[in-house]
This record gives C-alpha cells, sequence and structure tokens, in this order.
C-alpha cells in the first residue's frame, strides 16, 4: 500500500515587493492500495501532478510518502517499487526509444531483455530503433508507459496516461491498467477523462486547491450523491404545485422537472394524487462527471467565461 | 552505484552530439597541428626543443568542448525532463551526482588523452610533409602528461558544476563561455597582478605559464587554486542538487 501522509508544497510567487506564497498541496493524506486501481482527479491547478512528484520525492516538501511501510529511497531498487509516467514527452529526442529504454534499465539495473518486452506490451516494436522526437502524443505516451513497466513494479503512477491515445488505445490502456492492479499490485492513475475514470478505477481521490475533498470508491461516491428523478407531465405547473405542498425541491428542466434525491414511486404518487397525466417518470444516478463538478465546484485554479458572464 | 554509472555512460554514448562534438575537436586540433602547426611552421619555430610540448598545451584550449559535453550531459536531463526517470531509478541523488562527475571525468580525460595524442602527431607529420624537421624535441612526460590531463579533466568539472548549479542549457554554456572571456579579463583590471587567483586564470597556469599583469604563478600553484574553487563549487552544486525540486 502506497500511504501519503500531510503532503504540503508551497511555491513563491511574485516580484521582491510582493511576494506570496501559494500553496500547491495542503495537507493531504490519502492511500493507494494494493489490487485495485486509485483514480486522482481535480481540476487544472489542483495540485495533481505536484502531489505525484512529492510522493516520488522530486519535489522537496512537508510531509512523507511510504511504500508497503517504507520511504521509497530506503529501497535498493526504486524501479522495481513504483513505475511512473508523468509527462509524456520525457525523452531525448534523437534519443532512440529502444536506447532511450536502454538508458532507464540500466539506471534500474535491469536487464536489457526487458526493453524489448515492454516496446513489445506497448506496441511500439516497430519503431524501437525511430528518434521520439517526431513521435505523435499517443507514441511517445506509449513510450513513457513503457518506460513506467520497465522494472515489473509494484505500483504504477500514472499522470493523464490516456492523454493523445486514440480510443483503441484508451481500451488497451483501461484494460492493462485493470489487469495489472488485479495481480496484486496498486495503481495511481490521473485523467481528466472521467468516463475513462469511472470505467478503470475503484478508488478515486478527489482533490481541489492543493486539499483533499474526497477519497472513496467511486461506488460510494455516486451513490452518495442519490438518484434524481425526471419527470414528464400534461400540466406542468400542477405538478409544481404539488411539489411544492409536498414539500420537495425540483429543478425546471426544458421538457420536464427533476426532482433530486426523490424516489420514482413517490413521484408517480405525487402525480397522480394530483390528477396529473405522467408521459415520462425515470430515475437518474449521479454520474462521476456530475458527482466531480459538485464536489470541485469553486476550486477550480483557472476557470473560462462565457460572454454573458463576462457582461 | 554500478547501475548509475551505466546509466550515465548509455547516456552519453546514446546521443550524436557527442560524437559529433568530439569528431569536430580531433578534426580542428589534426588541421591545426598539421597545417599551421606543422606545415606552415617558421625555421626559428623548427630549431625550438620544447615546440611539440608547446602544441600540446595550445590544443589543449579545446578541452573546452569536454565542459560543453559535460553542460549537455547535465542540462539534458532538465530540458527534457528525463530528471524524473534518473532520481526515481536511484535511490540516492549523491549517487547519482557522482555517477555523472564520474563519467564527464572519465570521458574529459579520454578527449584530453586524444588531443594529447594526435597534436605532436600531426604536428610532426606535418613538418615533414614541408620537407622540413624538427631539432631534438624535449618531451618531460611526467610534467606534460599530469598538466594536460588536469587542465582537460577541469574544463569538464566545469562544465558539469555550471549546468548542475544552473540546470539552463544557454545559462551554463553562456556562463562558461563568459567568465574567461569576459569576466575575469575585466577583474583583472582591478585586482592587477592578484588576478592570477581568479579560477580561469590560475589553470590557465597549469599550461600557459604566462603572465598577468605581470605576475605569474607555478602550474601545481594554479592547479591547486584552481582546485579549492572547485571543490567550493562542488559543495554549492551538491547542495542545490539535494534540495531543489526535479523541475
Amino acid at each position: 500500500m502506497i500511504k501519503a501522509k500531510n503532503l504540503s508544497k508551497s511555491y513563491r510567487s511574485g516580484n521582491l515587493r510582493s511576494r506570496t506564497t501559494k500553496k500547491a498541496v495542503d495537507d493531504l493524506s490519502f492511500e493507494v492500495e494494493t489490487g485495485k486501481v486509485t483514480g486522482f482527479l481535480g481540476p487544472n491547478g489542483a495540485g495533481k501532478s505536484t502531489t505525484m512528484r512529492l510522493m516520488l520525492g522530486l519535489d522537496n516538501g512537508k510531509g512523507s510518502t511510504s511504500y508497503d511501510g517504507k520511504p521509497l529511497n530506503s529501497y535498493q531498487n526504486p524501479s522495481k517499487i513504483v513505475g511512473i509516467l508523468l509527462e509524456a514527452k520525457a525523452f531525448h529526442p534523437t534519443r532512440t526509444a529502444r536506447n532511450h529504454l536502454k538508458v532507464l534499465a540500466a539506471a534500474g539495473d535491469l536487464p536489457d531483455k526487458r526493453v524489448d518486452e515492454v516496446l513489445d506490451i506497448v506496441g511500439l516494436s516497430d519503431v524501437a530503433k525511430s528518434k521520439p522526437g517526431k513521435f505523435s502524443l499517443g507514441m511517445s505516451q506509449r513510450l513513457g508507459i513503457a518506460a513506467a513497466l520497465l522494472g515489473e513494479p509494484k505500483y504504477l503512477i500514472l499522470d493523464e496516461p490516456a492523454n493523445g491515445l486514440d480510443p483503441e488505445g484508451i481500451a488497451w490502456l483501461r484494460q492493462f491498467i485493470r489487469d495489472y492492479a488485479k495481480q496484486d499490485r496498486g495503481v495511481l492513475v490521473s485523467s481528466h477523462l472521467l468516463s475513462e475514470m469511472s470505467l478503470m478505477a475503484d478508488n478515486v481521490v478527489v482533490i481541489g486547491k492543493g486539499k483533499l475533498i474526497a477519497d472513496t470508491s467511486i461506488k460510494e461516491l455516486v451513490a452518495g450523491r442519490g438518484t434524481s428523478v425526471f419527470v414528464r407531465v400534461d400540466k406542468p405547473a400542477a405538478l409544481e404545485t404539488a411539489l411544492k405542498a409536498a414539500d420537495l425541491e425540483y429543478k425546471k428542466e426544458t421538457k420536464g422537472i427533476t426532482v433530486p434525491a426523490a424516489k420514482t414511486d413517490v413521484i408517480g404518487k405525487l402525480a397522480h394524487s394530483a390528477d396529473l397525466t405522467v408521459l415520462e417518470l425515470a430515475a437518474k444516478s449521479a454520474s462521476l462527471e456530475q458527482v466531480f463538478l459538485e464536489l470541485t465546484e469553486g476550486a477550480e485554479e483557472f476557470q473560462a467565461h462565457s460572454k454573458e458572464t463576462k457582461k | 552505484m554500478m547501475a548509475s554509472l551505466k546509466s550515465e555512460f548509455r547516456k552519453l554514448l546514446s546521443v550524436r552530439t557527442t560524437y559529433i562534438i568530439t569528431a569536430g575537436v580531433l578534426l580542428f586540433v589534426g588541421f591545426i597541428a598539421f597545417y599551421v602547426e606543422g606545415w606552415r611552421l617558421k625555421p626559428i619555430e623548427l630549431a625550438k626543443p620544447d615546440q611539440l610540448s608547446s602544441d600540446v598545451f595550445g590544443a589543449l584550449s579545446l578541452s573546452l568542448f569536454g565542459a560543453v559535453i559535460a553542460i549537455l550531459q547535465m542540462t539534458h536531463e532538465y530540458r527534457y525532463n528525463t530528471i524524473i526517470y534518473t532520481l526515481t531509478s536511484s535511490n540516492s541523488r549523491s549517487r547519482v551526482l557522482l555517477s555523472k562527475f564520474i563519467v564527464i571525468s572519465c570521458y574529459a580525460l579520454f578527449l584530453t588523452t586524444l588531443i594529447s595524442l594526435l597534436s605532436p602527431i600531426a604536428t610532426y607529420l606535418g613538418v615533414h610533409a614541408a620537407g622540413h624537421s624538427l631539432v631534438p624535441q624535449h618531451l618531460y612526460y611526467k610534467d606534460l602528461i599530469w598538466r594536460s590531463l588536469f587542465f582537460g579533466w577541469s574544463y569538464g568539472m566545469i562544465g558539469l558544476v555550471l549546468a548542475t548549479i544552473i540546470r539552463s542549457q544557454v545559462g551554463a554554456i553562456v556562463a562558461l563561455f563568459i567568465t574567461p572571456a569576459a569576466i575575469e579579463p575585466l577583474l583583472t583590471q582591478l585586482l592587477n597582478a592578484k588576478a592570477v587567483y581568479l579560477p580561469f586564470t590560475s589553470l590557465g597556469m597549469v599550461t600557459g605559464g604566462e603572465t598577468v599583469k605581470g605576475a605569474s604563478i607555478t602550474p601545481e600553484r594554479g592547479a591547486l587554486v584552481f582546485l579549492i574553487y572547485l571543490v567550493i563549487s562542488w559543495l554549492v552544486a551538491w547542495y542545490l542538487f539535494l534540495r531543489r525540486d526535479a523541475t
């Protein structure tokens, strides 16, 4: 199990006259269990990459991270403990893909034959002698995944590994990561593709502005938000009156009304008692995306503004 | 440690710039030694018994390119972000830095040896190709070897220490060229005879024997002064390498 404990990291910004300190990661603690895929979610600038770097000792900050109870640098060969993909294009552009991996294999005291094995796993055997400077983003990601797999590590820490992959590549990656975790290994993976995350991850850690927002299983996270009921009737105004009378919150949609945290039979009976004809009645489960947006509301570092909002 | 060393050697030997720069330096040394120092040698210089020795020391100025290789070895890591793999593959940052130190030392000594061998051979061939001959040469091998190797190795170390401290490729290369070409000459105007104790000037004393504002120091003293600067710089570089974020 990876245990990240009280991770904190601050950056100074501004000039000498007006220097400010910004907390990129703020007292963050969570765990990555073996046998499971842990999704790492947060808006842009939430501190996901910084957290991963802190966990690996690449950045200096406060707190500690243990891998099966010991810090990473206490292992003789860290390459066999954790494999990383933090950036797709982390390679010398004119060093061939095979040579790039051979450099990493040597650093991890791994046999050269492992290089060809991982190139085969990620489907880059045909371009092993090519210079990766001209690789597409998807190919670069595959090379990064190959680098992470070199030492057959117990844990994988992957930052946006699906970026740039084609649909087939994403499906392969999803299955690969799930299979990898099943071998009593742990995977921490960040992604902005929430639909992918919901298919891939067992647990999820959500952060915003460097702080922990949620650390739970995806099932619990989504279930905790409950279900809502969408209803369409012949006389919407009458239904609104009935809902108000029943002290139920509701939201008007273009074609109907959504009643959060409700059950279909309750709404159905209410409509019947108000002598309304029900045209549509459906229970809606919250998606991971909805939950994510709800959880991280106000925790975004960068926000787009529409013209209307600017006015 | 062996794993880090092997990886660093592979990094050095798997990029084409290493070969291009090495080949370029050797071609230039060969050309200058053969044509300028050999073929076109004046009669008065043919009679100098230390002509080959001074040719070797002159050619060693190209050890500067050993420093460029050292800079690339370190700054490529930051430029292309491979430092994340280098540091997470090892359980000690000090070990990583020591590996780079050893690999660059080996390369710098290798380059210096090639320059030191090629230069007198090419000069000798150039002189004979022009139909001349040198007077019997006095080659003080022990002196020649330690001064040459120390000079070449030192440039490798200068490059590596600058790259470790500055981390930017352009910044380190600019510092490498600007310091001896502009900063130390300006400081010489301020320090006068004491300028022989400036780092690049003192290193120049190891091979040059020229005077600065009428003053000079022995090669041994020059080497010692330079080593003091180098040790202090390495302590700073080591501390920064341990403490700074790997970005």
